[in-house]
């Protein structure tokens, strides 16, 4: 039973980060897409993310703090040894949140509007490049980072990065489809057929390459649990994919999209886990290895850990609030 | 010192958290005070009460947002600046942290939304329900910071094993010696904060002549608080002090300059201002008042007062920050108390009414002058806080130099930089936008909306 708390943490932040990427990635991907439009159509997309992005934002917070509380080996090498990514996320956070604020009560709507896009770009490329930098090898000593400030930039990370940017796109587009009308939604299914296929493709990429850059991926293959589960999770992967493409095109049900771009990510976050487990930082940091003291996950339980139905639960309740299909003109609420 | 990336690494920990803490302050006061205005709304259907939620919730959603963008780097800050400090101590910290994002950052972040865009899509009830958990949320989520940060302060159940901290009793741990004064002290603050910002807005309408019923309205209902919370933070800080001279006795004696122990029955006293030098371990110069450390220190005429020579040099805290902070501090504090009085006393003689407000020129200016006060007097404080328990991170257990992250001054230099041209751009932006509200004034002429609203819900 207590050899099982550090998997039931490992979940439990699985869980937040999922929710993270799903809600507030729509809102991200969104973002990025108001720079190409046109300021009309820009009231109308701030309207689709709405007044839920603090609501969205909270579950990264969570999933920073469960890290911590958890995995403190794991939080202290990744933050550290990912430095600027780190700053990029936090830096294009805070540019959103505040041209979100601004935006409100400005005379200069576009101006804000733009910096709003940059900051919501930022913070994607730095969750990508975070992402990227714990797929590849961190160079630790004595449990503390031991590489250089850049060493996160390299092929496979550049490769997630924009697998991450093309992915987080697609949930915007589709989160439009879904809540947008007239022009915006139209758009936003014509890019959804171009984003969803590059987001799986560069993600296959990378699978492909972290094949090459750690020894230990070749034994994927060889245990037949775990090569069954990479499969099929990489083959729900392809299914959505396909289905996407399809649902975009047909264009009957405004819901669909979004349900699939959402079982794509699942399944190609879903197909590293099962790759890479029992690891945190793959090949390096072991799950085990990385968690706090068995009492002290077992206190972060109570707390933490029991909260989050009920987390989920009003977030549920508020979001059915603010349901429905918004007016173009961004006067929704 | 040493290591620069350690200093910058410090400096940027006190630039981010002092600018940070400005905005909870603010909303923890300001939810507060709409919750009890939507109450004596419902309760008496007048509808000024209505209007002045509108109006400052919109500084509180100003705030709200600076509050957000500027909180979440320091949670990661633990993690790229002290890595060290978070992989040892993150078994307890980090545990805490976590209760803080999911038990209370969370409930105000999701109501927040219903609070403030909701008024047309839940009814009335659910209205103030929503606003309740805004102000439960924010206040909660400042008693689990308080909790990790009085922690490191008097870091009860739990002792250092082999690098990493091992905690005994979770219950000691987070009902730490620090903690119950500490939160009150802070939540206090948050409350006269508030106080002082918003009567400051009150008098800015009043100097211009502009909505004085209403804002007389405001300021009245603040100095009822104001008359109860400013005395009553004196002895809250007197409190404090205790606990510090009982766990943390070297801070004290640097935020008082007191540097030899005074021989048993010949009372301390205090110094009222001085230059202190680390060097000579003495004061350049000093002023200095006969009996008062003791009575302050001790609540005795000749109590016996450690000095900091009583420490190792190298366990010293600094003295010259944390002994003008907390003058500043106290200064302030008790200038709230006399302003409080004042208006008080005015009001009493009738100085308040609609009609003769605006002559008192000089009483007006000096609250909007005190209209930053608390936020000068709570970073003042923490400063005494944070820089007093040097040279530890976690009292006793860890040093500060231990926990800084293996990341060359490079790279924490440049962020430090952007850090502090953001946030000074931030301010200047609340400034600017906050004005504009008030520029525009509150909404005294659309329609109230009707309980239940669109969808007809009661």
């Amino acid at each position: 039973m207590e050899n099982a708390l550090p998997y039931l943490w490992f979940f439990l932040l699985d869980v937040t980060l999922v929710l993270f990427v799903i809600l507030d990635g729509a809102g991200l991907g969104i973002g990025v897409l108001s720079l190409a439009a046109r300021e009309k159509e820009r009231s109308g997309m701030a309207a689709a993310i709405g007044p839920l992005w603090y609501a969205n934002e909270t579950w990264l917070v969570i999933a920073g703090a469960v890290l911590f509380g958890a995995f403190p080996a794991a939080y202290a090498i990744i933050l550290s040894s990912l430095y600027i990514p780190a700053m990029m996320l936090v830096f294009g956070l805070m540019l959103r949140a505040v041209s979100a604020e601004f935006r409100e009560s400005a005379s200069r709507t576009s101006f804000w509007g733009a910096a709003f896009g940059i900051g919501c770009l930022v913070a994607i490329l730095g969750q990508g490049f975070i992402f990227g930098g714990v797929a590849g090898t961190l160079r630790v000593k004595n449990g503390s980072y031991a590489g250089g400030p850049w060493d996160w930039l390299n092929g496979l990370s550049i490769v997630i990065a924009a697998s991450t940017l093309a992915g987080f796109v697609t949930l915007g587009a589709a989160y439009l489809v879904r809540t947008a009308e007239g022009y915006v939604r139209i758009r936003a299914r014509r890019l959804l057929r171009v984003a969803a296929p590059a987001a799986f493709v560069l993600f296959i990429a990378a699978f492909v390459i972290m094949q090459f850059a750690h020894k230990g991926m070749s034994a994927t293959w060889a245990r037949p649990p775990r090569a069954t589960a990479v499969s099929l999770f990489l083959a729900a992967g392809v299914v959505s994919a396909v289905m996407l493409v399809r649902c975009s095109v047909r264009g009957r049900d405004d819901r669909a999209p979004f349900a699939w771009s959402v079982a794509l990510f699942l399944g190609a976050a879903g197909a590293t886990i099962a790759a890479t487990f029992p690891y945190l930082l793959p090949f390096s940091l072991s799950i085990a290895d990385a968690a706090s003291p068995r009492m002290s996950l077992a206190f972060m339980l109570i707390g933490a850990g029991a909260i989050l139905p009920v987390v989920i639960g009003y977030n549920i309740y508020v979001r059915r609030v603010f349901a429905g299909k918004i007016r173009g003109d961004g006067t929704g609420y | 010192m040493g290591n620069p990336a350690l200093e910058i690494a410090r400096t940027q920990f006190a630039v981010t958290t002092a600018f940070h803490m400005l905005w909870p302050l603010l909303t923890i006061g300001l939810s507060l005070m709409m919750v009890v205005m939507e109450v004596l709304w419902l309760r008496t259907g007048g509808d000024t009460y209505y209007r002045q939620i509108r109006f400052w919730s919109k500084i509180f959603v100003l705030a709200f947002g600076i509050g957000v963008a500027s909180g979440v780097p320091l949670e990661f800050q633990f993690g790229t600046n002290w890595s060290r400090f978070a992989s040892a101590a993150g078994g307890f910290f980090g545990n805490i942290l976590a209760y803080e994002a999911s038990m209370s950052f969370a409930l105000e972040a999701a109501f927040l939304a219903v609070y403030i865009f909701g008024w047309n899509r839940v009814s009335r009830k659910m209205h103030l329900f929503s606003g309740i958990m805004v102000a439960f949320g924010a206040s909660l989520s400042a008693f689990w910071i308080m909790a990790a940060n009085s922690w490191m302060q008097t870091p009860a159940g739990a002792r250092m094993e082999g690098g990493r901290i091992a905690v005994t009793n979770y219950l000691r741990a987070v009902f730490n010696p620090d903690l119950p004064v500490a939160f009150i002290h802070i939540w206090v603050a948050a409350v006269e904060t508030t106080l002082f910002f918003v009567c400051g807005v009150c008098a800015w309408y009043i100097i211009r002549r502009r909505n004085a019923p209403f804002f007389l309205q405001t300021f009245k209902v603040m100095i009822v608080v104001g008359i109860l919370v400013a005395p009553l933070q004196v002895f809250l800080g007197d409190a404090s002090g205790l606990t510090v001279i009982e766990h943390q006795p070297a801070k004290a004696a640097a935020f008082e300059g007191h540097w030899v122990t005074n021989a048993p029955g010949v009372p301390a006293s205090w110094v009222a201002l001085a230059w202190p030098d680390r060097d000579a371990q003495d004061n350049r110069w000093e002023i200095r008042i006969p009996y008062m450390l003791s009575v302050l220190s001790t609540h005795t005429l000749r109590g016996q007062v450690a000095g900091l020579r009583d420490f190792a040099v190298n366990d010293q805290p600094p003295v010259t920050l944390p002994l003008y902070a907390f003058r500043i501090m106290v200064l302030l504090g008790v200038g709230m108390i006399l302003l409080v009085v004042w208006a008080l006393w005015k009001w009493l003689r009738k100085g308040l009414g609609v009609e003769n407000a605006a002559k008192h020129g000089l009483f007006w200016t000096l609250w909007l002058c005190a209209l930053p006060a608390g936020f000068i007097a709570s970073d003042c404080g923490w400063i005494v806080r944070e820089t007093g328990r040097q040279p530890w991170i976690i009292y006793g257990l860890m040093r500060t130099s231990d926990g800084v992250s293996p990341v060359g001054a490079g790279a924490t230099g440049a962020s430090l930089v952007l850090f502090i041209v953001v946030y000074a751009i931030l301010l200047g932006l609340f400034v600017f936008f906050t004005r504009r509200i008030l520029e525009k004034g509150p909404d005294l002429a659309s329609p109230v909306l009707d309980s239940g609203t669109a969808e007809g819900r009661r």
